[in-house]
């Protein structure tokens, strides 16, 4: 009781100072001698996915508040530009040109879905500007715009196989929704297991919007398997817990949850999907100072009662890197962040992350954690893990 | 003098753009059976839908009884007391001949139905068969009998004898006549039948150019020819 | 493989789901000859009664018996409000249901959020049925499922609003030249298919994820059921959400979800093009 006063507490103060700062920065680009750096985010606000778009946000605008009340980047201010893409690739592309054309952003960040990204890769690369993604994905988006500050497949996997087959046993399951990320998770998945002397008992995918998983759940069942790694995100996934809850297949197989974040842990209900494994780059739980002390900002500018996930983490980090490179740099411009990016490495909450010279994807700091009450306790610091980005 | 029970008044409808009726006015008294005749094609079933409501009113009233229906909805004008035969009688061919019955009063009783199935005993040797088995002769008596278990103060009939035997022709006409004069009944009957119009009918009004062109009563028709000519004749 | 009866029951389980959400869309579509886009939503508001009265710590009976009562009042303001001035015109209804699915989803993201909640098992038992545990709520669902249809049945079938009711589907004008209120049974029909949708949201709420856009992964089934069974005929949906329901939980059990909703598309296809009517259908008339 008392610590959530406290954090009320802590959050109106800091909401007021916040308020303060936001309200000062806003009369201030007319007096700061330099112009102010734009960076146009494409997220999905509406249409299915704005959960997502606005844990990105948290970050985003934490990371703004922090750099400007820091002096801003080489005498500029930064600025955020927020587009709606309404979890629509086609839309994502409009608002992406838009943004470099008529707002001439320094960089793009978002969107969250694989394919908006991939449609917007052709104008990221023919406006030659930076694009930093911060979405957990397949892998293979390598370009030279393009820098990936979320997870790949094995960035998730490559503990987490090893973790669940010791703790459930050794017959994995495999099951997440039909489209290229969890296939690609499942084809790194597989190889892990076999390396590590288990058995695949099924891979099995789901078209969207499916509502009734019995059959499925039946046949996991009957398959033996001890281990399910899950990867069917989104609403649907939490009817697939709900139902295999009911039918009491989370009774004999613990779960490897892909692409976990902490937004799904009010879903379930109380006393719900417990005991589900995940990996991730960032967890709310998290006992180190980096993690608590940015929780804590984070809550004391969007509210007490807001999850936060490693989506809000990852955003963050991505536009304190323009930060970092632009000043390493000493210039601001599309060229300059590009060049500047490859291999740094930045300071974040969870600790140092590098950002790939060659692959462009971020090697950092991953935790193993588990589903437990109402939270998600975390079991392990798994130390960096290298991603392999898929870039050939 | 009673009050006419129908006054139409300067009405124009039709189909699309396109008026069939203009500016047509007619009266109709109380207790009267009326004849409409008219070529084919002149509008007689189109000046029977307008009444009904299932025609828009472009122009015109149309007092029933002291009420105005102009474009009321086709329920308010049977509550208002009106029952439609229409041409091809469109009984409702999956229901029985006791549901088709009953949709025309949801609150028919037992003796009403009853009631309706003395009228043409018929009706009562197939209660259990449905609308669309039953031969045309039938279905126009089920038509009739279910327009009238809704005790209507006006009944129209569009070609009742249309396509049917002429023993049944004249059964149905005797219960109309004898439904009038038990009953008060004003009808109002659309034929092309000669001897339906004369067995029935106090008076015949002609339609032709969208509008009533004469008026006369029955009996002066048979002495008539010239009047059959011209507004029959094709 | 799961035992025969646990397949049977699965099946019977999915197949009752559809129906009962087919059934509302059916009797508006069949009656009124709206196409009712935004029927998922209604779903969804039934749904959402259901989690209203939870966090206001009422019991989820409660929520059942509410939610048809709400949603059932709100389609009779709707009625009223929007799809009275549209009847008789195809497009503007499929257009004036489809903003109004839309701003439906709008409000609710807007007073929930745009995440997912959820229910709590209102009966968490299980019962053993052939030497196997199968959820109670399920059995409960399909029970509530076979009650409610059968009760419409009668409501249609056995009384003389439902004769009315079936007569104005047969012959639209002819009905109302009749003496029968189209516009009362108008509103009674939207109402009551609105009623069932809430009904329906209510009763699979504690199965799914709760969100703004639930009503979407049953309304395609459901209008595949419809389009099967028939147009035109109260019965219609009770046969197409069988065979939907019925081979797309077979297809899963035996192949997979993916080949499962490609078998029911294609079936769906196949039937419709051999029996443009429909299993059960029947040349509508013009009127
Ligand atoms: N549904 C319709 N749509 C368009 N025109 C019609 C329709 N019904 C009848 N008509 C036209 O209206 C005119 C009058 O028809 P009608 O009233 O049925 O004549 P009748 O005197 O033979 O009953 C005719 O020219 C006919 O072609
Ligand atoms: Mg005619």
């Amino acid at each position: 009781m008392t610590s959530i006063t406290r954090r009320k507490f802590l959050g109106s103060a800091a909401a007021v100072a916040g308020g303060i700062a936001a309200s000062s920065s806003l009369s201030l680009p007319a007096l700061a001698s330099g112009g102010t750096i734009k960076v146009g985010a494409v997220l999905p606000f509406s249409g299915g996915l704005e959960l997502y778009g606005n844990q990105a946000r948290l970050g985003l605008d934490l990371a703004v508040s922090e750099i400007n009340g820091g002096g801003g980047i080489l005498g500029e201010k930064i600025e955020v530009l927020y587009e709606d893409n309404k979890t629509d690739p086609k839309t994502s592309v409009e608002r992406a040109t838009s943004l470099i054309r008529r707002d001439e952003v320094l960089a793009l960040t978002g969107p969250i879905t694989s394919n908006a990204r991939d449609a917007m890769a052709p104008t990221i690369k023919r406006m030659k500007t930076p694009l930093l993604y911060a979405t957990n994905y397949e892998g293979g988006a390598c370009s030279r715009e393009v820098f990936c500050f979320n997870t790949v497949p094995n960035q998730e996997l490559e503990k987490l196989v090893p973790a669940l087959k010791k703790e459930a046993g050794d017959s994995f399951y495999m099951f997440g929704a039909d489209y290229v990320w969890p296939q690609k998770m499942f084809e790194t998945a597989k190889s892990l297991v076999e390396s590590e002397g288990g058995t695949v008992a099924g891979v099995e995918f789901t078209p969207w919007g499916v509502k009734e998983f019995a059959p499925v759940i039946r046949r996991i069942k009957e398959s033996g398997a001890k281990v399910l790694l899950f990867a069917l995100p989104g609403a649907d996934g939490i009817t697939f817990i709900k139902q295999a809850e009911d039918l009491g297949l989370l009774e004999d197989v613990t779960v490897g949850f892909l692409g976990f974040a902490e937004t799904y842990l009010g879903a379930f209900g109380e006393g719900k999907a417990q005991n589900m494994w995940v990996a991730v780059p960032f967890a709310e739980s998290l006992q180190t100072p980096g993690a608590q002390k940015f929780v804590q900002k984070i809550r004391a500018q969007a509210g007490s009662d807001v999850p936060v996930s490693h989506y809000v983490m990852t955003h963050y980090n991505a536009l304190m890197a323009v930060k970092d490179a632009l000043e390493k740099a000493g210039a601001v411009d599309k060229d300059a962040l590009m060049d500047s990016m490859q291999g740094l490495t930045i300071s974040t909450p969870t600790g140092p992350a590098e950002i790939g010279a060659v692959d462009h994807h971020v090697t950092m700091n991953m935790y193993l954690a588990k589903t437990e009450g109402a939270g998600l306790s975390v079991v392990e610091d798994l130390g960096s893990i290298v991603p392999e980005a898929g870039c050939s | 003098m009673d009050k006419p029970v129908l006054e139409l008044d300067g009405i124009s409808a039709g189909y699309g753009t396109g008026l069939v009726l203009q500016d047509l006015s007619l009266t109709v008294d109380r207790g009267e059976v009326l004849g409409i005749m008219g070529r084919n094609g002149v509008g007689k079933s189109t000046l029977l839908k307008t009444l009904m409501g299932l025609l828009k009113v472009r122009s015109g009233r149309l007092t029933f009884s002291g009420h105005d229906l102009t474009n009321a909805p086709s329920y308010r004008v049977a509550a208002a007391g009106v029952g439609y035969v229409p041409q091809g009688r469109e009984v409702f061919p999956d229901f029985t001949i006791r549901q088709n019955l009953i949709m025309g009063n949801l609150k028919a009783r037992n003796d009403d139905i009853d009631a309706a199935m003395d009228l043409f005993p018929v009706l009562r040797e197939r209660a259990r068969a449905t609308g669309g088995s039953l031969s045309g002769g039938q279905q126009q008596q089920l038509a009739i009998a279910r327009a009238l278990i809704g005790r209507p103060a006006l009944l129209v009939l569009d070609e009742p004898s249309e396509g049917i035997q002429p023993s049944i022709v004249r059964e149905i006409g005797t219960t109309l006549k004898q439904v009038s004069a038990e009953k008060g009944m004003t009808i109002m009957l659309v034929e092309q039948n000669m001897d339906m119009i004369t067995q029935c009918c106090d008076r015949v009004v002609f339609l032709e150019g969208g509008r009533i062109a004469t008026s006369v009563p029955a009996a002066q028709l048979l002495e008539s020819p010239a009047l059959l000519n011209k507004y029959m004749a094709f | 493989m799961s035992s025969v009866a646990t397949i049977v029951l699965d099946a019977s389980n999915y197949a009752l789901i559809l129906l009962l959400i087919a059934l509302g869309l059916a009797i508006i579509f069949g009656l009124m000859n709206v196409i009712n886009l935004a029927h998922g939503e209604f779903l969804m508001l039934g749904a959402y009664t259901v989690l209203s009265i939870q966090m206001a710590g009422g019991p989820f009976w409660l929520g059942l018996i509410a939610a048809p009562l709400a949603v059932g009042l709100f389609g009779l303001v709707i009625e009223e409000v929007v799809i009275r001035r549209v009847y008789h015109r195809v497009l503007d209804t499929i257009l004036a249901t489809w903003g109004l699915s839309l701003l439906l989803k709008q409000s609710i993201v807007l007073v929930f959020g745009p995440g997912s909640h959820s229910i709590e098992d209102p009966i968490s038992a299980s019962v053993m049925i052939f030497g196997a545990p199968y959820p109670a709520y399920r059995l409960f669902i399909m029970a509530i499922s076979l009650l409610v249809v059968t009760a419409t049945f009668l409501f249609f079938f056995k009384t003389r609003i439902g004769l009315a009711a079936r007569g104005v589907i047969a012959n639209r004008n002819m009905a109302a030249c009749l003496g029968i209120n189209t516009r009362n049974l108008d509103r009674m029909t939207f109402s009551l298919g609105a009623a069932l949708a809430g009904l329906a949201g209510a009763v699979i709420a504690p199965l799914i994820s709760l969100d703004p856009h639930l009503g979407l992964g049953y309304l395609v089934p459901a209008f595949l059921a419809i389009l099967v069974g028939g147009l035109g005929s109260i019965m219609a949906p009770v046969v197409g959400a069988a065979g939907v329901g019925v081979t797309e939980n077979l297809a899963a059990t035996f192949l997979s979800p993916v080949y499962a909703q490609l078998i029911v598309f294609i079936t769906a296809v196949l039937v419709i093009r051999l029996a443009p009517g429909g299993l059960l259908g029947k040349k509508r008339r013009q009127t």
